[in-house]
């Protein structure tokens, strides 16, 4: 259902509840825009930005603008489990990636889409929209905990998108990771095999692993 | 031709390298230089004359990423693999690394070039510096502070910039200015008179430990413009220290006016310090703009600060330390004396004198006078008569054994790696032993010639009993490379070795000879080939730092001898003339 907030602008309610503000919205997303200047300020002029949680888009109009004014000519990339977002933002944004994902399907199938497997590989900068992820339940949550990579199983789909850095783990050191609640840099450091030292990914991770010694 | 150089660490440390940068320039015109540096100083970069692009590591980024949860796991990694990828598609000839820790070492191990000079990590985490000096910067880290070498002037002699120090007036424009700095100064000027003395304060540091202290530094201000009337005093800093800053002023107790924040960006920075007279300050990366300057830079050691390492490097700029024996303290020490001693012993009472003497132009004797009564404080004068950065006392110095040895072997030790470099044969040893001489000149100024003379020739005899030791270690050495599979026979190498070592590093003349010794341990595990190759290597190196400690020497005590020859003739017409005088006045009044 679509309602019209006070400023004239169309606001899609999912379930009896409005997606962004009925006041305001477009206000709402400048203003959610603006809070995220410190997390945009890392991302490369070529990186992709990903935000869970399409709700009504204002919010993601908003930080397209703001990445055009910096010159980004990257990815912009929203995800979200409601269908019926991805439709309405379908309507108004141009030049921003939709992706509907549906949790019951699993890890291993959201990062085999060929949607998700062309950009997850790349660094790329993570945005919230917490009025989404609020309303959206466990759903958001979870592709959240994908992305990030960080519980077992996530970070055991992850490595599957990066078999090099999978085929040198130790076997028996890498069943430990499954025990760790959240996967870090100085878990990997343990689980490396011997005979992988002279490997470029190792050498990579004892860059990662100084930084945070 | 593409060179990249690479530096990690602070600013400060990015604009000490100004010199080396410099040289690299010089020695490969129409080369390609690329920079490699923190994203957050990547606007240092504007300041090197001749860069070609700036490669921003994203250090901050990485590291958040790799310690905060909410943050992809392998949004580091991602990351980092492609910047080594890409940056290792330019192609370049040769590397140099002047970060020097792990991180820099295992990065520069991966980006591929022909040669790499600096620190390198292979992926057995085996170590290669690609250069002798960047070599003893590794060993220097246990050396005695008044031993080592400012690190500006191992980055120089790892890029081979020596030989250029003495062709050209290497020093003058290190930095670039800009012109939008130069407007930003100008405007901060504005309606000043060029007459003014103009002073700068850096009241602020990265670290409080290392900061001398704001109420010392408001004193300073008052006592100077006490003394200064017509002066003026800036305090400078970074826009985010600007409610800092006016604070401060504004709580100094001089007339409206006379002292005034100067919040000024890095090209701003550089244009305003040449605007100076004096440049007052801790330990900071203006300290090194200073140093590439043209202002007098009076440093205030305090906290972890290494004059000696990373101190002020123009020569002329006064370092101002305490004699806390805990001084320097480690970087990540707490401080664990109940006040902050070191920043007390230097009293606002010394540095207003010194910061007189250099704004009345005084002379060098009269600012040991004006700052004699001042006995918590070592003030040190910034001397390159040999080259590299000297510390030398303001409190005149005895000859003693330890001072003169330590000026010499200095000199040698530089010798002694430029000649590992392959680049001793280009230098004119004639006026090296020269530059020694100023040196000697400038810390004992009241030593004559013949003082000196003898107690060096005391230092040769040192050394050649010293010679003695190595050539039956040659011999020992010879019998061993037939049988240094032989592990006892390996072992009576090794002990004799550490008993020549010992004998060597009793003696100041003879302790800086023995360092190469000091990797010949007795409980090294390596193959009987490795061992027996550091050994040859210790053997060959011990021998350099003689042939070269007893050039110096020798060539040294002839330029001596010289010199009292000709003290003895002057005095002798002097003599002649006075006696002339007299005979012909006594026979005026007969």
């Amino acid at each position: 259902m679509i309602n019209v907030a006070k400023n004239g602008s169309q606001v899609l309610q999912v379930n009896g509840l409005s997606t962004a503000s009925l006041v305001n919205p477009d206000g709402e997303g400048e203003k959610w825009a603006e809070a995220q200047d410190a997390s945009l300020k890392v991302a490369g002029a070529g990186e992709p930005i990903v935000i869970l949680g399409i709700g009504s888009a204002f919010h993601i109009q908003s930080v397209q603008k703001k990445l055009r004014s910096k010159g980004h000519r990257g990815r912009l990339i929203a995800l979200d489990c409601c269908h019926e977002s991805v439709e309405f933002a379908n309507r108004s944004l141009v030049d921003v990636e939709l992706l509907h994902v549906d949790t019951a399907c699993g890890v291993d199938f959201f990062f085999a889409r060929h949607d998700v497997a062309s950009w997850v590989t790349q660094p790329f900068v993570l945005l919230r929209h917490k009025p989404t992820f609020q309303r959206s339940g466990q759903s958001l949550r979870f592709v959240e905990t994908w992305l990030l990579g960080r519980t077992p199983e996530a970070f055991s789909a992850q490595l599957k998108l990066r078999p090099q850095i999978a085929a040198a783990l130790n076997a028996d050191r890498s069943r430990r990771l499954a025990e760790t609640p959240l996967v870090s840099v100085r878990d990997l450091s343990k689980a490396w095999d011997i005979s992988s030292e002279l490997k470029t990914d190792r050498r990579l991770f004892r860059i990662l692993e100084e930084l945070v010694r | 031709m593409k060179i990249l150089v690479v530096n990690l660490l602070r600013l400060g440390d990015v604009i000490a390298m100004a010199p080396a940068m410099k040289a690299i320039r010089l020695q490969n015109p129409g080369a390609e230089i690329h920079l490699m540096v923190n994203s957050n100083f990547s606007g240092a970069a504007r300041l090197f004359e001749g860069l070609h692009r700036v490669h921003r590591f994203e250090r901050d980024r990485i590291q958040a990423a790799c310690v905060e949860a909410d943050r992809p796991m392998f949004e580091a990694y991602d990351w980092l693999q492609r910047f080594v990828e890409e940056t290792s598609d330019v192609g370049f000839d040769h590397i140099y690394n002047f970060t020097h820790n792990r991180l820099s070492g295992w990065l520069c191990g991966l980006l591929q070039a022909p040669k790499k000079t600096g620190l390198v990590l292979d992926g057995s985490g085996a170590v290669s510096f690609g250069s002798s000096w960047f070599r003893h910067l590794n060993q220097q880290v246990d050396f005695d502070d008044v031993q080592t070498f400012n690190h500006t002037d191992i980055f120089l002699g790892a890029v081979g910039g020596w030989e250029l120090v003495s062709k050209v007036d290497f020093f003058d424009t290190l930095l670039l200015e800009s012109k939008s700095g130069r407007a930003e100064a100008g405007a901060r000027l504005s309606g000043l008179q060029i007459s003014t003395q103009k002073i700068a304060f850096q009241i602020s540091t990265s670290d409080p430990k290392k900061e001398w202290g704001e109420a010392r530094f408001k004193s300073l201000a008052e006592k100077l413009l006490s003394a200064h009337p017509e002066a003026r005093i800036f305090v400078t800093g970074a826009p985010n220290e600007r409610e800092r800053i006016e604070k401060f002023c504004k709580s100094c107790d001089v007339p409206a006016g006379l002292i005034q924040p100067a919040i000024l960006t890095l090209p701003g920075v550089i244009s305003f310090l040449e605007e100076m007279d004096l440049l007052i300050t801790g330990d900071t990366s203006i300290k090194h703009l200073g140093s590439a300057g043209t202002a007098r830079v009076i440093e205030l050691i305090a906290g972890s600060a290494d004059a000696f390492r990373t101190g002020s490097w123009k020569p002329g700029d006064y370092v101002v330390a305490s004699r806390e024996a805990c001084a320097p303290c480690g970087h990540s020490e707490k401080c664990h004396r109940d006040v902050h001693a070191c920043a007390i012993a230097i009293s606002p009472a010394a540095v207003a004198a010194l910061a007189s003497s250099v704004l009345s132009a005084m002379q060098l004797r009269d600012v040991r006078a004006a700052m004699h009564a001042f006995a918590t404080v070592q003030v040190y004068t910034v001397d390159r008569s040999e080259g590299p950065v000297q510390l030398v006392p303001l409190r005149s110095e005895h000859i003693t054994d330890h001072a003169l040895a330590l000026t010499i072997e200095r000199a040698a030790r530089r010798l002694s790696l430029e000649k590992r470099e392959g680049r001793f044969e280009k230098l004119d040893v004639g006026s090296e032993m020269l530059k020694v001489r100023q040196g000697l000149l400038r810390r004992f100024p009241d030593a004559r010639p013949t003082e000196l003379r003898h107690a060096l020739a005391d230092g040769e005899t040192r050394l050649r009993h010293a010679e003695g030791m190595l050539n039956s270690l040659k011999i020992q050495l010879l019998r061993l490379k037939e049988a240094f599979q032989d592990p006892k026979r390996m072992l009576e190498m090794v002990s004799m070795v550490a008993a020549m070592r010992g004998r060597l590093q009793k003696n100041p003349w003879t302790r800086f000879i023995a360092e190469p010794l000091i990797q010949v341990i007795e409980d090294d595990r390596s193959a009987p080939f490795a061992r027996f190759r550091k050994l040859s290597d210790a053997v060959q190196d011990l021998g350099i730092r003689l042939e070269i400690g007893l050039k110096l020497l020798r060539g040294l005590e002839i330029e001596l001898e010289n010199e009292a020859e000709n003290e003895i003739d002057k005095e002798a017409k002097n003599t002649n003339s006075i006696e002339t005088r007299i005979k012909n006045s006594t026979g005026e009044q007969a």
